[in-house]
């Protein structure tokens, strides 16, 4: 892709979409960092923002409301901090999976606590996760009797927008909290479905329960944009039943479950590149040339035409992004972006355009090394000839190293029929099985087209 | 009172400067460091009666080894201590660190050498070597930088850079030509930048060129140890400028460190990422017209990318890169 200049727009356009739900996950480092100047009395100044419902919906729920930590078992530092709630009499604890995942993955290094709003802390053990919502269920290690519960309102009264909802945790490791904003219905062009909560989340809360005005669970806090005020988002509670009703009597959950994590990553792909290849993708035009996109109800697209950056030519970007990240232990993945910058340059002449369009080709960022959660790329390319024009196609894949199956896919594409002008596209997609992932570069590939003009 | 002059005994160091010459007068003549020697040579690597220089009547000039350590050299042959041998004129003799050369009195001489003239072919070329420098480095600016107001702002500097880099690196080997010859040879050492720089940016382009007509990603991906080789040769005839009489040896030097360089790129490469070569894929587009190569349907392309579930399941056997904590090396 283009990057002359050290390319304001694209960083512009990246944080407008790209700052999607950052999770609300907090390292016991990060809380150290920004101490609040000890002498500002937090307490007293508390109530006085804090409306009598609030109050109310924080007096009723106290009890049943803890703090979450995973615990280095060698030096019982805690490695993570989040919220939960109580849902049933004998201390099962519902969380997200995001707060729980070490104890899924790494159950020999680290322990899970909780700690209730006054009293000690206590053991807790993981008996299950649902890792495409973001949900995990422990229970209290010593046996348990009449504990108090929360209960979940009933899903066939749905709230309606505006109405009141209170959100609980213990942010920042700093205390317990309740914030209040507004039930904003479900997010637009999520793939699964979330609760916009306009109120305020913040990191250490995730797990934490939102409660309407009745006090009954209507979701699980889960994350917030960066990039806005007040933008957070819930779990709507109806996952957070049925991962209770499968699992409320499951084994605990005691050896690395990357297993687990990978199979419901597969389901999740599945149905992600079923969704994705049901239809033809919509062809987006830029001069003679049709790229394919993915449906506005599935993606989010972002789009700019003419860089006034550049004079010598025209260039005109897009950007989609499929709102399906997943968080899988300490990476996010399960999710598809499609990028397309098209040039026109009449006037450069061939030999330069080639040489700006080799070096936008060049630019372009693919796992040469590798990490610790995935192989180095294996790369295959070729000139293929799609929708009457041909194309350089590079297609680069990488696989996670713990989730058997699983493998990043990258496609790229440079539009060689036109001497001045051509097209450049990317699709990559996170998480997938290597045969979703063929089946999806075929799918991309197939979506291009090249009229003349006429 | 002497008689005729019958020939001329020229002796001379490593670097050709004359040390001591005879007059031959009479046959037969004796060199060596004793004085009573009729040339008398100060080395320390010749004995003081080294040779005896004789003519027979048939005119073979012979020479006789006399109580030496380290004997005579004609051309590659070594004659030691008590042998004899015929001398032909025109070749010198190696006695320790000086060569010994003969002249008869009734050899032919060569004719005179007029004197050099203004040397207006190496200028010609040196003009035309710097010249084509400077275009490429126009060129390759014109190609990339697409706004014309960039392009304008640069070129001064850019060209300034391009000849102090060519004026600096050409003054480095023409200061150690002038250490080992008598001669700087600043020019030619410009004239040998300037025709490599442009013989590898040739050989760079053309391989990309050919990359892309042909499909040849193998070539796209191994350019940079092609502008390696390229760079040895022409160290490799700045070399020879500095010492002419070495070819060979040079050839094999350069060569090797050549190798050495290689080796060390390829198996950089090769520790990091199990792969020769860091370039992923061939990213050289040229005009739609210069490709050859067909253009697949995206069902053999895919068939094809079928290949690298395999390579991925070879990676997947491997250490991952930073595993500084084994995983879990004393559960149970």
């Amino acid at each position: 892709m283009h990057h002359y200049q050290p390319s304001r727009p694209l960083n512009h356009l990246q944080a407008m979409l790209g700052g999607l739900a950052i999770v609300l996950c907090l390292h016991a480092a990060h809380a150290q960092a920004p101490a609040p100047a000890p002498a500002a009395p937090a307490p007293a100044a508390a109530p006085a923002q804090i409306s009598r419902d609030a109050q109310r919906a924080y007096e009723t729920t106290r009890d049943k409301l803890v703090q979450i930590r995973t615990l280095l078992r060698n030096s019982n530092t805690q490695a993570s901090v989040g919220s939960g709630f109580f849902v049933s009499a004998d201390g099962l604890i519902i969380t997200n999976f995001h707060v729980a995942s070490q104890l899924a993955l790494e159950p020999e290094r680290y322990r899970g606590v909780y700690v209730p709003v006054d009293g000690k802390e206590a053991e807790v053990e993981l008996l299950a996760f649902d890792v495409r919502n973001d949900l995990a269920l422990l229970r209290v290690k010593a046996p348990a009797t009449g504990m108090p519960q929360l209960a979940f309102r009933d899903a066939a009264k749905p709230l309606g927008r505006g109405e009141r909802i209170y959100s609980l945790g213990n942010p920042l490791d700093i205390g317990f909290a309740v914030t209040e904003g507004t039930y904003n219905g479900l997010v637009q062009r999520s793939f699964y479905p979330r609760i916009f909560f306009g109120g305020a989340l913040n990191p250490g809360m995730s797990g934490g329960p939102a409660l309407d005005d009745s006090g009954q669970v209507v979701g699980v806090n889960v994350s917030k944009r960066l990039d806005g005020e007040l933008l957070s988002f819930l779990i709507p509670a109806q996952f957070a039943q049925a991962l209770l009703a499968k699992a409320a009597s499951a084994k605990p959950i005691t050896k690395p479950a990357h297993a687990e994590v990978a199979r419901q990553l597969g389901e999740h792909q599945d149905l992600l590149t079923k969704k994705f290849t049901a239809a033809p993708l919509t062809p987006q035009k830029h001069g003679g040339y049709s790229v394919p996109v993915p449906d506005d109800a599935l993606a989010r697209c972002w789009g700019r035409g003419r860089e006034p950056d550049f004079k010598a030519f025209e260039l005109e970007r897009t950007d989609c992004q499929i709102d399906s990240h997943v968080f899988a232990g300490d990476f996010n993945t399960g999710y598809i972006r499609l990028r397309y910058e098209a040039y026109n340059a009449p006037k450069l002449g061939p030999l330069r355009f080639s040489a700006m369009y080799s070096q936008s080709f060049a630019n372009e960022y693919f796992a040469t090394r590798g990490s610790r959660k995935a192989t180095p790329a294996e790369c295959s390319e070729r000139f293929v000839e799609t929708g009457g024009m041909p194309m350089r196609a590079v297609v680069c894949m990488s696989a996670y190293r713990k989730l058997p199956g699983l493998y990043d896919v990258s496609v790229l594409t440079m539009s060689v029929n036109q001497s001045t002008r051509g097209v450049q596209g990317r699709m990559d997609a996170q998480g997938v099985s290597f045969e979703n992932g063929l089946k999806l570069v075929a799918h991309y590939l197939g979506g291009f087209k090249w009229e003349a003009a006429p | 009172m002497s008689a005729a002059i019958l020939g001329l005994l020229q002796a001379a160091d490593r670097n050709g400067a004359l040390v001591a010459t005879l007059d031959v007068r009479h046959w037969p003549v004796t060199v060596g460091r004793a004085l009573t020697a009729d040339l008398v040579l100060d080395d320390s690597h010749v004995a003081g009666e080294h040779l005896r220089i004789d003519r027979t009547a048939e005119g073979v000039v012979t020479v006789q080894v006399l109580d030496t350590v380290n004997g005579v050299a004609l051309g590659r042959t070594r004659h030691e201590r008590g042998t004899q041998f015929n001398w032909p004129d025109s070749e010198a003799l190696t006695l320790g660190r000086l060569k010994l050369g003969l002249r008869l009195a009734e050899a032919p001489i060569a004719a005179e050498e007029p004197l050099p003239q203004f040397p207006w072919r190496s200028v010609a070329w040196t003009v035309l070597a710097v010249v084509g420098m400077l275009l490429l480095v126009v060129g390759q600016s014109w190609l990339t930088l697409t706004e014309p107001s960039q392009l304008a702002r640069q070129l001064p500097g850019l060209i300034a850079a391009v000849a102090m880099g060519i004026a600096v690196w050409a003054g480095l080997w023409a200061l150690a030509t002038k250490l080992f010859t008598h001669h700087l040879q600043f020019w030619r050492h410009v004239r040998i930048a300037c025709a490599s720089g442009l013989a590898i940016q040739l050989v760079s382009m053309l391989a990309g060129l050919l990359a892309f007509m042909f499909s040849l990603e193998t070539l796209a991906r191994f350019e940079p140890q092609l502008v390696l080789l390229g760079a040895a040769v022409a160290i490799y005839l700045h070399l020879t400028v500095i010492v002419p009489q070495r070819r060979r040896g040079l050839a094999g030097l350069v060569a090797g460190v050549a190798v050495v360089g290689m080796v060390a790129m390829l198996g950089t490469n090769w520790l990091q990422n199990k792969r020769l070569s860091n370039k992923l894929y061939l990213s050289n587009i040229y005009p739609p017209s210069l490709r050859m190569a067909p253009a697949v349907p995206v069902a053999q392309f895919l068939d094809e990318a079928g290949a690298i579930r395999k390579r991925l399941d070879e990676r997947l056997k491997d250490r991952e890169p930073d595993a500084d904590t084994p995983e879990d090396p004393d559960a149970e």
